[in-house]
């Protein structure tokens, strides 16, 4: 698929990358429909935000149609919905995500460790967004992985 | 590595879940130079412990461990260090 890439301060690039694919028993592939390039995408464009790498999928605002779920995924969602994805990627399940507290979901940032040295505390995993938040393809592409399907804020 | 140790498990206060704590008592091969090595390719005990506490808080909570396309495999800092870009992989790294 096509998918806007970062490769360094004020350069991106359309390029082609791997389709995504599900990884997790709650995951949902999406096929982006519309996009949103954010003002703080502004950020890692012009190089503000630690920890990008070259290649990166950019893009935390998106909507489009379910093609793909996880085999968990059984309520609520099926192929050929039409959804909108909110950027922090919540499990629903951790303390702070019942509390309605998804940006600093505890469960979503395999990376939660550099954060934590970076922050002092760990924000939730975010689409597009550096490898702070998880190293997560974003939507500014032609279709995204979309973790935790079940339980999108 | 020669170790021993426990986990304990007690309800947190003010009703917030319950606390895991783990304690391990090893002696490094290679003594400070060997702390340094292993610290070094991410092998630190210290660094492994957290890195597997966190995979079992979500495993437990969510049933799954949370992976990224720039972090596969999941939490591990061992990872961290080398991480890939974040654009979908080819084929579906499981492990
Ligand atoms: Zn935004
Ligand atoms: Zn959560």
């Amino acid at each position: 698929m096509k998918a806007n890439c970062w490769i360094a301060p004020n350069n991106v690039a359309v390029e082609e990358v791997p389709d995504p694919q599900i990884l997790n028993p709650r995951d949902a592939i999406v096929r982006i429909t519309s996009s949103a390039i954010c003002g703080s995408d502004l950020h890692l464009l012009q190089g503000y935000i630690p920890a990008m790498k070259k290649g990166d999928v950019l893009g935390h605002e998106f909507m489009g149609e379910i093609v793909e779920l996880g085999k968990d995924v059984r309520d609520g969602l099926h192929i050929g919905d039409r959804v909108v994805i909110p950027f922090p990627i919540a499990c629903g399940d951790c303390s702070s995500c019942q509390r309605g507290l998804y940006s600093i979901c505890e469960n979503s940032n395999p990376n939660a460790a550099i954060a934590e040295l970076a922050m002092g505390h760990s924000p939730a995993g975010v689409f597009g967004y550096s490898h702070l938040m998880g190293g997560y393809a974003g939507g500014q592409a032609q279709y995204a992985r979309v973790p935790f399907a079940t339980s999108a804020p | 590595m020669p170790n021993s140790g426990s986990v304990r498990f007690t309800p947190a206060a003010g009703g917030r879940g319950t606390e895991v704590r783990v304690e391990l008592e090893y002696t490094v091969p290679g003594r400070m130079f060997g702390a340094m090595v292993a610290k070094v390719f991410g092998e630190n005990p210290q660094q492994q412990i957290c890195d597997d506490l966190r995979r079992f808080k979500q495993v437990i909570e969510t049933g799954e461990i949370a992976r990224s396309d720039g972090s596969p495999q999941g939490t591990s800092v061992k990872q961290q260090a080398k991480q890939r870009p974040a654009q979908p992989l080819a084929m579906p790294q499981v492990g």
